[in-house]
């Protein structure tokens, strides 16, 4: 398996375990004193900062993914709105994370799927 | 978490908010009534949530904790010419305000929409990385 294909794997899994987030949050909206929660840092960040005694995933151009301000490794709980249901979980924020997720799913299974097609290319030469 | 852990989840919660809809229409249902258990009128029911840890699937679902009585107090309405009314021509109502009921049932219809939203996206990245096979 090239780099690429590793990279865009782990961004696969990354986005699934977010979505698992986003969803037990949505599941949880209605519970008392609930909170929020999501990553701490965006895949970017994450495969930038690995765990000690991994090694960085590389990217080979900087340009590929850009960082994004809200997001990979730890959990941490969000505290920003207060709801009727007394808790911090805002179902329109998390319907927002939710359609964010599914338009990078989308987005990265299309390089797999166009990668995978310049592999081809490459073995069968046309 | 795997997707069939997102299902699971979503699909707790479905159940849980489709229970909490099932209290809100029995609640509407019996706004009027002065019998309950032949001596008090209906008390308005409120269900309440907890996130339950699933130690098998590895996630945090969510059930519904209890269903508890409302205790505040009944309406009182006068009536001298009801058959329920006491000595001094007040009817006992049950404490059931249906501005409160559908305020409710709505925040239940839009957590209810939310998961079957999450299902939904759930089922789409099943679907994006199957995809990947056929290319």
């Amino acid at each position: 398996m090239n780099n690429t294909s590793l990279l865009l794997t782990k961004a696969m899994r990354w986005l699934g375990q977010r979505g698992g987030l986003v969803a037990s949050n949505v599941a949880r909206a209605d519970i008392p004193g609930a909170q929020a929660r999501d990553f701490e840092q965006s895949f970017a960040e994450a495969i930038r900062d690995p765990k000690p005694g991994r090694l960085p995933s590389s990217v080979t151009d900087a340009r590929h993914i850009l960082p994004r301000p809200a997001g990979a490794g730890r959990v941490h709980d969000e505290k920003n709105v207060i709801n009727i249901s007394r808790n911090q979980i805002s179902i329109e924020d998390e319907m927002m994370k939710l359609a964010d997720i599914g338009a990078q799913h989308q987005m990265v299974a299309n390089i797999y799927r166009k990668n995978a097609g310049l592999l081809r290319l490459m073995v069968r030469g046309r | 978490m795997i997707l069939g852990g997102i299902l699971k989840l979503a699909s707790s919660a479905l159940g849980a908010q489709s229970t909490r809809i099932r209290v809100i229409s029995e609640n509407i249902a019996n706004s009027d009534s002065v019998y309950s258990d032949g001596k008090t009128p209906y008390r308005r029911k409120v269900t309440t949530f907890e996130a339950v840890f699933d130690r098998k699937a590895a996630i945090e679902q969510v059930r519904v904790r209890q269903i508890n009585r409302d205790p505040s107090d009944p309406v009182r309405r006068y009536e001298p010419s009801h058959p329920r009314a006491d000595a001094a021509g007040y009817v006992q109502y049950p404490n059931v305000q249906p501005l409160v009921e559908m305020a409710d049932l709505r925040d239940a219809e839009r957590s209810y929409r939310a998961n079957v939203q999450v299902i939904e996206t759930a089922k789409r990245l099943f679907r994006n990385a199957l995809d990947i096979m056929r290319a």
